[in-house]
Parts: structure tokens; sequence; C-alpha cells
């Protein structure tokens, strides 16, 4: 690479500014008159010498680490993970608490007099965050579904619903629809509710 | 000429006048003619003809022998000189009828010479041709006519030239003249702002150049450059503008400010300091040389921009500690066509230079003409002080190049672009360790 010849002529001016600053930068490429051509520096005697030892060279700060605190990050993740998942099961298990399917289910357990004689009134979920085990798929028409409940009696009772049907048109057949509390099984599709209101 | 669009007898005086004057009915017709089409063009919603001052590679095109430019003339006489006929090794003395530079001996070589036919190298070889007589064709430069800083609301994409013109409003660059003379001047300070801004078209290793320890280096920056994005940073030591070292500062440190301010653009927030160092940074244009000045040259573009000019090689400042203390969050380091593996410049780099900048552990950005030329200078460092340095960027090509072709007036078949590859590499960092 020749690019860089020694030689002592130099590029005349170009009248244009804008031109001269491309063509020079251009042609004084090619042309250079510099000092350190004739500086003869023998390679292997480079040493430097500061004048002042004292003044720091540099400011020695540790450069930014992608690869430090990977453990936290990846506990982060995880973390964050979980907490993406548990929000997620909460919103949808709150789409089935609110199903119709499960409000008229309470509605018939409310006034169930079996079920009022062995749980009491205030019949409501049971525990803090109420959950509905199982399936609840309207659309696909399969309904199998386990929820606990509690009264004013403080006795917990277990809700089962086993429903389906195989077209959009056909109503649900019920299979199963029971309480099961105090070692006792209500069926609530035999019991007669037509008290008045 | 509105007797004739009359529409009662306007045949008849035609006529007419034909019978007069014959040489009255050419111009006649002439005008009418191109009235009519001008307004049928006018009426279609057409551009415009194309002036003949538009550049087009046909009337850009002339022999260099013969080249309007005297500045061309004496390229082509120099070329002539210096250089040899690859195939006989005799002196140059035909020109090339494709490209319009003198490329060979004679016209048999020219024919002999099946390398130089198969790869098409006179197609650059013309484009070397028009480009250069373009741009002392005195055609106005509107191109040349640079934007302002724009809001933040308007991002800079730094994908490629295109997309980087476009989001910054330049003037539409439609011809690869108007490229080609922009980007030769932008190629420095962009080149710069690529590798520094968030949105580097670079990526990490292994899809692109970036190693992790060049991560670390160019994230470091960029923490001072975006200080808002990175509070949890102490911003005690940001008491001074961020400084960029280029050594052998030769063409680029002769661009004006108003060029070097389109860096300065991409990073609103930031002020620089532009080091050029080297015997060849201070040129006055009135004396037409190269000034030796003892005390360091400052021009002030603005209250973000400043250029310091220092007449000598950076050992010398290192040794005095000019420089110190240097920053890996504020100091980089760029060395544009250094030439570390060149037999005139090698000595002078790869001596007490190169060892001071390894020492200073901050970043050094290095581009080349073409691949052979760069990789010839990363091979070499590597091979003298492997175990010093630390590698930030693996030899790629460097998407802001310019895209002007240029010629190596010793070997007229020898083309580049500046600024075609680039790399970067540092001193390496030693940590410490926690006593137990």
């Amino acid at each position: 690479m020749m690019l860089r010849l020694v030689t002592k002529g130099l590029p005349k001016v170009t009248p244009s500014a804008a031109k001269a600053v491309l063509v020079r930068g251009s042609l004084l490429h090619s042309f250079s008159t510099s000092a350190r051509f004739n500086n003869s520096v023998a390679e292997d005697e480079a040493k430097i010498v500061l004048k002042d030892k004292n003044r720091p060279l540099r400011i020695d700060r540790e450069l930014p680490d992608p690869t430090t605190e990977r453990r936290k990050r990846i506990a982060g993740f995880l973390l964050f993970s979980v907490a993406i998942g548990s929000a997620l099961s909460l919103i949808f298990n709150y789409e089935k608490t609110e199903s119709p399917i499960i409000s008229n289910t309470l509605y018939y357990i409310r006034r169930s007099p079996a079920t009022k004689n062995i749980l009491g009134e205030s019949i409501e979920f049971d525990g803090i965050i109420p959950w509905v085990y199982g399936e609840l798929n309207s659309v696909k028409g399969r309904i199998n579904i386990t929820f606990y409940i509690k009264g004013d009696k403080n006795v917990t009772g277990t809700v089962r619903l086993v429903a389906d049907r195989n077209t959009h048109d056909e109503e649900f057949l019920i299979h199963e629809w029971s309480v099961t509390a105090a070692g006792q099984k209500i069926d609530l599709l035999a019991e007669n509710t037509k008290t008045p209101i | 000429m509105t007797v004739l669009y009359a529409p009662s007898g306007a045949t008849q005086l035609y006529f007419h006048l034909l019978r007069k004057s014959p040489h009255n009915r050419l111009v006649v017709s002439h005008q009418t003619r191109r009235h009519l089409m001008g307004f049928v063009r006018n009426a279609l919603g057409l551009d415009p003809p194309p002036s003949p001052e538009d550049p087009t590679p046909e009337n850009r095109f002339h022999p260099w022998d013969q080249s309007p430019s005297v500045d061309l003339r004496e390229r082509a006489a120099k070329i002539r000189t210096l250089a040899h006929c690859p195939v006989t090794g005799k002196d140059i003395n035909y020109t090339c009828p494709l490209s319009g530079i003198p490329t060979h001996h004679s016209r048999e070589a020219w024919e002999m010479d099946k390398a130089y036919h198969d790869s098409k190298k006179y197609e650059i070889l013309k484009k070397v041709n028009i480009y250069e007589h373009d741009l002392r064709s005195g055609r106005p430069f509107p191109e040349f006519d640079f934007p302002q800083q724009q809001g933040y609301d308007k991002a800079v994409n730094l994908t490629n030239w295109d997309l980087f013109f476009y989001t910054r409003s330049f003037y539409s660059m439609d011809t690869e003249f108007q490229l080609a003379a922009v980007t030769k001047m932008l190629s420095y300070p962009i080149t710069i702002g690529s590798l520094l801004h968030k949105f580097s078209p670079y990526s990490l290793n292994p899809k692109g150049p970036i190693t992790l320890e060049g991560l670390k280096s160019l994230a470091a920056l960029r923490y001072t450059l975006y200080p808002l994005e990175n509070r949890s940073l102490p911003t005690t030591t940001k008491n001074r503008a961020m400084r960029i070292f280029i050594l052998g500062a030769r063409a680029e440190a002769q661009l004006p400010g108003h060029v070097w301010k389109q860096l300065q653009f991409l990073f609103p927030e930031q002020s620089f300091e532009i080091h050029f160092i080297g015997p060849e940074c201070l040129y006055k244009r009135d004396k037409q040389e190269y000034v030796k000045s003892t005390t360091p040259v400052v021009q002030r573009v603005d209250e973000t921009l400043k250029f310091i000019y220092r007449t000598n090689f950076f050992e010398v400042f290192h040794e005095a500690q000019d420089f110190f203390p240097y920053d890996p969050y504020m100091d980089v380091f760029f060395t544009f066509h250094p030439g570390y593996a060149s037999p005139e410049s090698h000595g002078s780099w790869m001596g007490e230079t190169m060892k001071a900048l390894l020492e200073t552990k901050c970043a050094i950005f290095t581009t080349g003409f073409n691949k052979k030329d760069l990789t010839d200078d990363i091979n070499l460092v590597k091979s003298k002080y492997g175990k010093e340095m630390d590698v930030l960027m693996e030899p790629v090509r460097n998407v802001f190049g310019s895209t002007k072709w240029e010629l190596n007036d010793m070997n007229p078949q020898e083309v580049y672009q500046f600024n075609m590859y680039i790399a970067g590499f540092r001193g390496k960092r030693y940590h410490t360790i926690k006593r137990q």
C-alpha cells in the first residue's frame, strides 16, 4: 500500500470552498510531507517516560458489564414470570366465578331448604379467593366444575356440576348437580324448589 | 403569435407566412412546438426536462489527458510518471477508452490484461472519473445545505445512508453524484456518530461485529452521551466535554465546522471536543502548507463543539501528560486510515504511539481503505500487542463509508473508498481481585 507516499508537492487551492474540501481531501491524501517519515523510531526501544508520576494516567472506573448480576436478572425474570402467571390465573378464574352458570347455581343453592338446614344462611364462596376448579367451557359444551361454599353455621360444602351438550342448539344435559356437606349429599335436581319468595 | 390561435383563418394566415418567408416559418414552427409541448407537459404534471447541467455519466466523462480541469490533467501526468503497467511493467502510455484514465503501457497491453476486463475494473475507474469531473463542473451543490438540529420526536435511523438522509431531512440525494459528494464529507462525523449512537447499526457477536468488550466500552460512552436515561450513574464527573481524539488527522481535520456539527446534532445533550493530533492536522489554506505549532490551536465552533489542533505525535503529548487523566466514559480514539502495517508509517505508529494508545484503556476505532488494508493493520496490532489488547469490533464493512470512489495514483487499478472498513480495539483492562 503506497498510498502514503512521501512527496514535496502540495495541491493547488480550488476556488469553491465545498469542492475544495472534497478535492483537497482527495488530493492531499496522495501527498505527504510529514516529519514522521523521517522519524526512525526503533521498535524494540519503545518506552514512555512520564514527567509527573503523581498525576493519574486515567480514571479507573469499572466499565458497565452486562454479565454481572446475571443470577439476579435470572431470578428477577423468574419472579416476573410467576407474577404474570398468577395474574393470568386470577383473571381467568375471575371469569369463571362471574359466569352465569355459577350465579344460577349459587341462586339455587341459597334457596334450597336442605342446603340451608346444613350450612345455614349467607351461603357464599369459601376461602379468601373464590376459586372454581375444573372445566367450564360453554362454547365447547363441557362443564365439570367443583367449588367450595360455606354458610353461617361454619360448615363447608362442596358443589359439583357435571353437564354437557353436543351442539350449540341443544340444552345442557345435567348429569350431576349436588352439594356435599357434613357427610350428606344433596341432589339439587331432585329437590322441589317451588317455595314462594 | 396570438394570430396563429385565432379560430378563423388560422390556416390561411399560416400558409401566407409559409409562402413569404421560409426562415420565418421555421422559427414560428419551432416556437409553437416548444410552447405546446411545455403546456402539455405541465398539464400532465410531468417533470421538466433535465437541464444540460445535470450530471450524467455521459456529460461528466472526459479522458483525463484531455480533461477540461487542470487538476485532472496534472493527475493524469502524475499517473504516467509514477505508475507502471501491470502487464509489461513499463511506464503508462495508454488511456483506457472505457474509463478515461491512463492504465496501461499500450493498447496491446490493455487488451492483454484479462483480469482488468474480467473483473470490470474499468467500471469503477469510470466512476472515479465522472465523480472527479462532477466536483469540478461548476454546477450548484444544493446537497451541501445540511440540516440543523431536529427535535427529540424525530428519531434518526442509522441503518444506512439513505435512511439517515431521509430521517435527518437532508436534501434529496437523487443521483449518485450527489450521494458521492455528500458521503465523502459526512463519512468522518457519521462514522463516529453511528458507532456511539444508541441505535447503532452494528450489533453484537455473533450477529454483528461488536464483541462483549466492545459492548462494555461503547456502553460506557453511551452512559455519558445519554445522561437522562442513566440516572443511576454518578454525574459528578460530568464536568467537561466528551473528547474525541483523531490521530493522524489529515483530511478530516480540514472539514469545516458545520460538517462536524452533524456529529453533535446526533447527540443534542452532549458537548464535544475534537482533538486533531498529528503533524499534518493543521493546514493553512492561505499559505498552502502544514503549520507546526508548539501550543494547541483551539477553534470554537459554538458552545457545544470545539476543535483543538495539536501538531505533533500523540506520544509526545502522552509523555507530557497533557490529556491526563483519560476516562473510558468520556474519551474515545479514532484513527482514519492510519496504516499501521504500511511500510511508510509502520515505524511511527507501532512504536510509542500504539503503546501509549493501549495504555489509555479507552476505545480505539480504526478504519481502512479496503479489507486488506484494515485486516493488515489489525493483524499487526494483534501480533505485536496481542496480550495487551482486546478486540472491540471485528473488521467489518463500514455502513457509513464514503460512496465516492478514489484512485491511487501509484497504481491506477487500485481503487478504494474512504472509511470502507472499520474495526476497534482497546488496551486490555485488568480487574482487581478482592482480598479474601
